[in-house]
């Protein structure tokens, strides 16, 4: 799945900006059916809002951590390119910038088991 | 280093002891969720305080002190466990700590509905610079001063007429702001009857600083009978 | 021996070589240097003015808040204080004296002889120069903006801020940005292109990594801020509603294009000042930074992370709690990359050998007021608990714990580090420790008791209390607090002055530090390196101790200056090596004049006089369209340029040199400008109260689609020819650069055309007011595209652009296809996205 090539300097803003991606998403289709189509305040958290966010924040977070593992295996297996201290210095940020982009997009996803969605 | 700190933390204590209680202060709460936060404050305080002190001293032995000369490997190995132990688990604890008393604290400050019982609204409108109090239901209009209920959850509607102003008891609950074409609802609570000082926080032009509200907190049946008798005048 | 001495004379006359092509002229002339060292300490010293007058306001309001009910300063004038207050330390000093410094030094770390676009350097400072006049003009005039540095609507629309109070922060700080933005840009190619050869991304001193990510910051950041105050002083001006809610618009708007702004901006500020932390500790430790590339992780993760968390600043603005959890749960994660940084700061102490001097002090204190800082931030960014303290004084106690903590501290430790490299001399130790102590204790006393100031209830921006509320006293201390801080930096800056005088010679790496900016003279020349070393390595001068006199000597490579032309390495952005000579422009008089005839805008703007306006923007466009004809010196670029064998290209011979990558970043700040524009039109048109959009789409899709087509066209057109010369092929290029253009002036003439015959009336809804923006935008573009396309015939006409250079038409593909891009999604967002709204 695409990036494929961990040592690319793609790497270095990739997984966040995924992340920034979805975040953006996440908030705007919130306000978006919160002023179209509120689900009743007395449902809690337990709304399809709620659930839908989730399940989109799972996803992507295992996006996430799946690349930085390929990242991280990447930093670990080396190549033998004349720039090899490049690359594994680029997949060893990439592995790191991808788990903190899963970390970011988890704790938040996690958020809509606590509250309801529009109030 | 010593020197430096005692003159603050002097002043910052003897402020603490002789201060915490004034007219205005979040540390001096008279309703539900006032005490819930004034008890965070507390908590979030003695933690920082603890992490800050715990920090300072690895950083002043961390200059003063003599290392013994390490192979690479053994640096790499502390150096790692100070970066993933200080910049990894340390902070992931304290969010983790915090959120898990904040996120229910501000659950339970919502104006969720209260289950058999119906919460008496007031709205509450922003003037550059005066305070329209109505009371929904009785023609009963107020300028700067508002009466409640005390033991009972009042939801106060504000809105604003002009610019943006934000309604706030600091003895009784958070603020929320007063937006031109919005209704921004505030649960409020405040124990027991007496007087509260109110005031508009967000700048709102040359007479910000003079925008205040007298908030006056009856006890239930004291109140019903100055709405009624407030109607009839 | 003999040998040695004769290669010391050969670099003497070396020297004197490049002096004759590097040297500053003086008298009148000097306002026509383009130099980065030069640039960089104007900015420097500017914005260390206004830093002083910043503190001028500070303490008259601390006077003014000393004692309860106290009437020294009146209300009107308060309100203009604390606005310019805030105004001035945000943009008139933060901001310009970090881009100082990294302008002043990333060359230098980098093993560059100039930034790559010099003459953009000079022109950034005089707009920053001029708008900040203008700006305090305003102050001195008595009609300074009033509504807080946040500048809230309808607070400043023109129904409750009449006069030109307002126009005055909108208009002098846009002009202002210019020059962030434009250092922004410039530094980023810089870094990314110019480094020395063989330097690849983690051989990098770690302040650059720091400064790439500020100036990406910058050009992501600031254009919200940009369109914001655009929109703004377009509805004050002309009546056309974007924040009145009574026509459609929503002021929270404004407050989300601030704030997507602003928190970004309080890392723009902290990070340089961070990246001088990582710089120094490891010198005074005598070992390398530990953990080098988690350094870099945590950089690169607060870049990203603090563009997602600027609801924090509007908890209380009614917003579901939900929203706010994911950007309070953000602002808390930015805890782990600033704890990172902290620990691998404390890492490097503790298996160091750390050595005594005065900036360590200034590290120290940094260390303990930024910790406060940043524990009370993760404070205000639990919700709750934010309700409460939110625009209290706890607030004020607490940013400023995070500025001065954060920036003003690194940047004095800065200060006294790089002294000796500015000057040749060293500071006094005695005086130097006398401020740091006044200071330390003064900022101390007068901001902690600030929390407990806001603790008690009073609420920030106002400009007296009652008595009886528990306020007197801590108020009191703070006010102490702020004079006492007043003369530490007094006294820092009386060192500083005398440092020049009576300093003793600090002679070569007198730190004994380890990047490449001590190996060149101290105070250093304007080329900064006769010749530019290979540097694989992160520790040059640890690593090779006599690189200065090997490089004074011209053993390294590109020390040829008989040709006359201002050189330095293009590299690769990944590796550094080495892909072309970029030959830079020297001195001119068009950045100054240019900044001149916008600031007659700007004022224009501000006086209202549309006339004036006009001859002032016909004279910057015939001024900026000259700089692009005078771009660097391609006439006298003689064939022979590569010469010296196993020497690459000049650039102007390449199809991607740096200028390339200035269009491509410029683009980027500029698509975050237009994503700012689209964001308005989708949230309003979701969020705001009172919405209206007429039943039909009031712009025909006809002229409009017919339009497009062309842009099309010309886009399409102008890749092809870019392809053939790259194949080597430019028959007929001046035709069919012409044609081009004309093409392009189609499109917008069938634009203006959809414009004219349609319903729109921009003073009536937001709806029709945003459109006419979005149309505005385009037609600058598409306009743009037109004259840089004309204006590359004729210079194929004279022969300076053609097959042998083609580098300047390579520049102008990305904005064709920008344009493109932009012209597309407009039409998808404003006219096919309504009909499907409309019909689901």
């Amino acid at each position: 799945m695409w990036p494929r090539e961990v040592y690319h300097p793609i790497q270095l803003a990739f997984g966040l900006t995924v992340w920034i991606v979805w975040f953006i998403v996440k908030y705007g289709a919130l306000a978006f059916f919160c002023e179209q189509v509120p689900p009743p305040i007395e449902q809690g958290a337990f709304t399809w809002i709620n659930t839908t966010l989730l399940i989109g924040s799972v996803a992507v977070t295992g996006l996430l951590l799946f690349w930085a593992n390929n990242c991280w295996r990447g930093a670990r297996a080396g190549n033998n390119q004349a720039d090899a201290e490049t690359n594994l210095f680029i997949a060893w940020l990439g592995a790191g910038i991808n788990l903190l982009g899963a970390v970011v997009t988890l704790s938040q996803g996690l958020m809509s088991l606590l509250l309801p969605p529009c109030l | 280093m010593m020197p430096s700190l005692t003159l603050p933390s002097l002043i910052i204590t003897l402020s603490l002891l002789s201060g915490c209680s004034g007219p205005q202060s979040i540390l001096n709460p008279a309703g539900p969720s006032a005490l819930a936060v004034s008890r965070l404050w507390w908590g979030m305080f003695g933690f920082s305080v603890a992490v800050l002190l715990a920090v300072m001293a690895l950083w002043i032995y961390a200059m003063r002190r003599n290392p013994r000369s390490l192979t690479e490997a053994q640096a790499d190995r502390i150096n790692r466990n100070w970066i993933i132990g200080g910049g990894l688990v340390l902070p992931i604890i304290g969010i983790v700590a915090l959120l898990s008393f904040g996120i229910p604290m501000g659950y339970r400050m919502l104006p969720l509905p209260v289950a058999g019982q119906s919460v008496p609204r007031i709205d509450v409108i922003g003037h550059q610079w005066w305070w329209e109090v109505r009371y929904p239901d009785t023609d009963i209009v107020l300028i700067n001063e508002l009466h409640l209920p005390a033991g009972t959850p009042v939801d106060i509607h504000v809105t604003s007429s002009d610019v943006i102003h934000s309604f706030w008891v600091p003895r009784l609950a958070g603020k929320i702001d007063m937006i031109p074409d919005r209704t921004n609802v505030l649960r409020i609570e405040a124990d027991a009857p007496g007087q509260f000082l109110g005031k508009c926080a967000e700048f709102c032009g040359v007479g910000h600083a003079h925008m205040m509200l007298e908030v006056q907190v009856h006890t239930p049946e004291d109140f019903e009978s100055w709405l009624e008798e407030y109607e009839y005048e | 021996m003999n040998t040695n001495n004769e290669i010391r004379k050969a670099g003497a006359v070396l020297q004197d070589e490049f002096l004759q092509v590097w040297g500053n002229p003086s008298g009148w002339r000097a306002l026509t240097i383009v130099n980065h060292t030069t640039v960089g300490i104007r900015f420097m010293v500017t914005g260390g003015i206004f830093f002083l007058i910043g503190g001028l306001i500070a303490m008259l309001m601390r006077t003014q808040l000393a004692l309860p009910e106290q009437d020294i300063i009146e209300p009107k004038l308060y309100d203009q204080l604390f606005t310019m207050h805030g105004t001035v330390m945000m943009f008139l000093f933060a901001v310009p004296v970090l881009e100082g410094l990294a302008m002043y030094l990333i060359p230098k770390m980098i093993g560059a002889r100039d930034l790559v676009f010099p003459r953009l350097s000079a022109f950034g400072y005089w707009c920053y120069l001029f708008g900040s006049l203008i700006l305090m003009s305003s102050l001195v005039l008595g009609i300074a903006p009033a509504a807080g540095w946040f500048m809230y609507t309808p607070l400043t629309n023109d129904v409750y801020s009449p006069g030109p109070n307002v126009d005055f922060w909108l208009l002098g700080v846009t002009f202002i940005e210019i020059s962030a933005v434009s250092a922004g840009i410039e530094l980023t190619v810089s870094i990314l292109r110019t480094r020395t050869s063989g330097m690849a991304l983690l051989h990098m001193p770690l302040l650059c990594w720091y400064i790439l990510i500020m100036a990406l910051m910058i050009v992501f950041g600031f254009p919200p801020l940009i369109l914001g105050s655009i929109l703004l002083e377009l509805e004050r001006a002309a009546g056309m509603p974007f924040f009145d809610v009574a026509r459609g618009g929503d002021p929270i708007l404004w407050q989300h294009l601030f704030w997507l702004f602003g928190h970004p901006e309080v890392y723009i500020i902290f990070l340089p000042a961070a990246g001088i932390v990582s710089t120094l500790l490891p010198v005074f430790s005598r070992q390398p930074i530990v953990g080098y590339r988690w350094i870099v992780l945590a950089i690169i993760s607060t870049g990203f992370i603090s563009f997602g968390l600027w609801v924090h600043h509007m908890f209380t603005i009614g917003i579901p709690q939900l929203a706010q959890a994911f950007f309070s749960m953000a602002s808390m994660l930015v805890a782990i990359p600033t704890g990172i940084q902290l620990f691998a700061w404390l890492a490097t102490l503790w298996t160091g050998r750390p050595v005594y001097h005065v900036p360590m002090l200034w590290l120290v204190g940094f260390l303990f007021i930024f910790m406060i800082g940043g524990l009370t931030g993760v404070m205000l960014a639990l919700v709750p608990f934010n309700w409460q303290v939110h625009d209290t004084h706890f607030v004020v106690a607490h940013l400023h714990y995070v500025m001065v903590g954060g920036m003003l501290f690194p940047l004095i430790a800065g200060l006294y580090y790089w002294l000796p490299h500015f000057s040749g001399r060293m500071p006094s130790d005695k005086l130097a420790r006398w401020g740091f102590w006044m200071t330390f204790v003064g900022f101390n006393t007068t901001f902690l008791v600030m929390h407990l100031t806001g603790l008690l209830g009073m609420p920030r921006r106002v400009y007296t209390y009652p008595a009886g509320l528990g306020w007197e006293l801590p108020n009191s201390v703070s006010s102490m607090g702020g004079f006492i801080m007043a003369m530490g930096i007094s006294m820092v800056l009386l060192d500083i002055v005398l440092h020049f005088r009576f300093g003793r010679p600090a002679g070569a790496n007198p730190w004994q530090a380890d990047t490449l900016e001590w190996a060149t003279d101290t105070p250093p020349q304007p080329y900064n390196f006769i010749s530019l070393p290979d540097c694989p390595m992160r520790h040059p001068m640890w690593d090779s101790p006599d690189l200065q006199a090997t490089i004074a000597d011209g053993r390294h490579g590109l020390s040829e200056i008989d040709h006359g032309r201002r050189e330095t390495w293009g590299s690769d952005p990944v590796s550094g090596a080495i892909r072309e000579i970029i030959h830079l422009p020297g001195n001119s008089w068009l950045p100054f004049f240019s900044a001149l005839a916008l600031s007659g805008l700007c004022i224009s703007l501000l006086i209202r006089t549309y006339s004036m306006a006009l001859i002032a923007v016909i004279a910057s466009l015939v001024l900026l369209l000259r700089w692009s004809w005078k771009n660097g010196a391609f006439l006298e670029a003689d064939s022979d340029s590569a010469a010296k064998s196993g020497y690459p290209q000049l650039h102007s011979r390449t199809f991607d040199g740096p200028g390339l990558w200035g269009m491509v970043v410029t683009l980027l700040a500029d698509g975050a400008l237009f994503l700012s524009i689209l964001f308005g039109w989708l949230y309003l048109r979701i969020v705001a109260p009172n919405w209206q959009a007429p039943e039909t789409v009031p712009l025909a899709w006809q002229p409009l689609l017919i339009s497009g087509v062309l842009l099309t066209i010309a886009t399409f057109w102008h890749h092809f020819i870019v392809r053939r010369l790259r194949e080597g092929r430019d028959d007929h290029l001046q035709g069919q650069l012409w044609s081009i253009a004309a093409v392009g002036l189609a499109h917008c003439c069938a634009l203006i055309w959809a414009w004219s015959s349609s319903s729109l009336v921009t003073t009536q809804t937001a709806h029709d007011a945003v459109i006419a923006v979005i149309l505005m935008y385009q037609l600058f573009h598409s306009g743009l595209a037109v004259i840089m396309t004309a204006l590359q015939a004729m210079r194929v006409a004279y022969g300076y652009v053609g097959k042998g250079a083609p580098y300047e038409i390579a520049v102008v593909k990305p904005w064709w296809l920008y344009t493109t891009a932009v012209y597309w999604l407009s039409f998808l967002t404003v006219i096919l996205l309504p009909i499907a709204w409309r019909s689901a």
